[in-house]
């Protein structure tokens, strides 16, 4: 049954505060920067005036941030945190090492580019930097969504079979600061929802099995040195969870919409009008939102044009990909991130992925968006119909591209 | 008592999850890292404890209540060969240069 829910004007980033504050986090220890700010900002209101029995730590940098929530999440905390850009690579080292003590941890990720030359716009290379940290990866279309995956997140993370930290992303200024109608549980349905923290039981070093967390009383140790000889077993066991979050992540998805009526495809993946599709883009976040416009106005005009959202890419659903994108012939990749010397990041998991089906379907990678670089209806018609156009050749012409660079 | 046994080696199904430590620090010997021994000379310790407050390794074994006064030169220290890698931070710290530093036979 589909439970009564407040609607509120809200924009990405207060939408994200809220749920956090609903989540009954313990911790929140965060350091400002644009565009993630609104959202620590909401949440020291909500802490100021008693809204939330939250202990939230102001800190003097990202790095002590991630640190100050590690030890919280050690000790058993829940906890959140939000960074972006310049203030999430600063956070790098301690995100791998809180993957690495399976600490589950919740962040929010307001995409935006890293420096140089600085900018403060959408862009999802910060987030992709930490793409092998071990993190969990959820891409978020609007601010609705970005409102219900915090929520799932803490579900997820925790989940006793994952036990890893989670990055929930909202594209910079397109969804952190743009103000959209966004339906709200109430307090009790979604602390309900998400539940307490359980804390998993581990062998210790004098055999007893004692809660995964610090406590004078059940001493552990944590994050002790792994040289040559247990380290690749660690790392494996890693791999594991996220293998299991692949499962968790639409299970919580499918019992969300029945609590919410809000489903996002299955969790992994969006799809839209695929199964006739000649072309389809495959594409993440925001921007999703506005292809999907442009794909109804073009099937409309009688074009077989469809879309694929990717909300998880990590763990990356290797095989529900190459499932639905076998049968269609011509595929655009669409990324807001850049490697350097290599393709888009999404392109090329994507290729990888395609490698394992017999069928060869021809793929086009468009870098897009960098810097926050404005991508209206028009730039998406434009990557359509150019699809459209190599179908009808058969002619793929170049495989990577930078839509709209100026030469 | 111990976890895992250190001795064996496990699997990744088998040992904690995020590496939590599954045998205690002394169930790892480090006495065979050793170049060279302290070797301790009760005649010169006056049983002020600096050893054994120092010794990053629980090595230095300090039993003072084996003196009956400050004349006493009943020796107070044993070294736990399992344990000591022979760092010499004892014969550093010493105030009276009790211990002398001699290299283990090759």
């Amino acid at each position: 049954m589909v439970v009564k829910q407040k609607t509120m004007g809200l924009n990405g980033d207060e939408a994200v505060a809220y749920a956090a504050k609903q989540a009954l986090v313990d911790v929140v220890s965060a350091y400002p920067i644009t565009p993630q700010t609104i959202i620590v900002e909401k949440f020291s209101e909500f802490v100021h005036d008693g809204e939330t029995q939250t202990e939230f730590v102001p800190v003097e940098s990202e790095h002590s941030a991630m640190s100050c929530v590690c030890g919280a999440a050690a000790a058993g905390a829940r906890t959140f945190t939000a960074s972006a850009a310049n203030g999430l690579q600063l956070m790098d080292e301690i995100c791998y090492i809180a993957a690495g003590n399976r600490l589950p941890i919740v962040m929010a990720i307001a995409s935006r580019a890293p420096a140089a030359p600085i900018n403060i716009h959408c862009d999802h290379n910060d987030s992709m930097n930490l793409r092998d940290s071990g993190w969990i990866q959820l891409f978020t279309e609007n601010p609705q969504e970005a409102y219900d995956t915090t929520l799932q997140a803490f579900k997820i993370a925790e989940h006793l079979d994952i036990q890893l930290p989670i990055m929930v992303m909202l594209d910079g200024f397109v969804v952190s600061h743009s103000l959209a109608n966004v339906n709200m549980l109430s307090d009790k349905d979604a602390s309900e929802f998400v539940g307490e923290r359980e804390i998993p039981l581990v062998l210790n070093h004098h055999g007893k099995m004692v809660p995964q967390k610090l406590d004078p009383a059940n001493p552990i140790t944590m994050g002790p040195l792994v040289l040559t000889d247990y380290y690749l077993e660690v790392k494996k066991q890693q791999m594991v969870a996220m293998e299991n979050a692949l499962k968790i992540i639409s299970e919580v998805n499918e019992e969300y919409s029945k609590l919410s009526g809000r489903k996002y495809g299955n969790g992994l993946l969006e799809i839209d009008n695929i199964e006739d599709a000649e072309v389809i883009i495959v594409c993440m976040a925001s921007t999703a939102g506005t292809a999907r416009v442009v794909m109804k106005e073009l099937r409309e005009e009688g074009k077989k044009v469809g879309l694929v959202r990717v909300r998880s890419f990590r763990p990356f659903p290797h095989s529900e990909i190459r499932k639905t994108l076998e049968n269609v012939p011509v595929i655009g990749v669409m990324d807001r991130g850049i490697s350097f010397g290599s393709h888009g990041q999404l392109f090329t998991e994507i290729r990888s992925t395609m490698y394992e089906s017999d069928k060869k379907p021809i793929l086009i990678d468009y870098v897009y968006g960098l810097g926050g670089r404005d991508t209206p209806p028009t730039t998406i018609r434009e990557i359509y119909e150019g699809l459209l156009k190599i179908k009808e050749t058969g002619k793929p012409g170049s495989v990577f591209n930078i839509q709209g660079v100026r030469e | 008592m111990t976890g895992l046994d250190p001795k064996k080696v496990y699997g990744y199904k088998d040992i904690p999850p995020g590496a939590i430590s599954w045998a205690p620090g002394s169930a790892y010997k480090t006495g065979p890292w050793r170049t060279s021994r302290p070797i301790y000379d009760a005649n010169l310790c006056i049983n002020c404890g600096f050893c054994w407050s120092y010794c990053p390794d629980n090595a230095v074994i300090w039993t003072p209540e084996k003196r009956k006064d400050g004349k006493d030169k009943t020796p107070v220290i044993e070294i736990d060969w399992d344990a000591c890698k022979g760092c010499g931070v004892c014969a550093e710290e010493c105030p009276k240069q009790a211990y002398t530093m001699e290299r283990e036979p090759e």
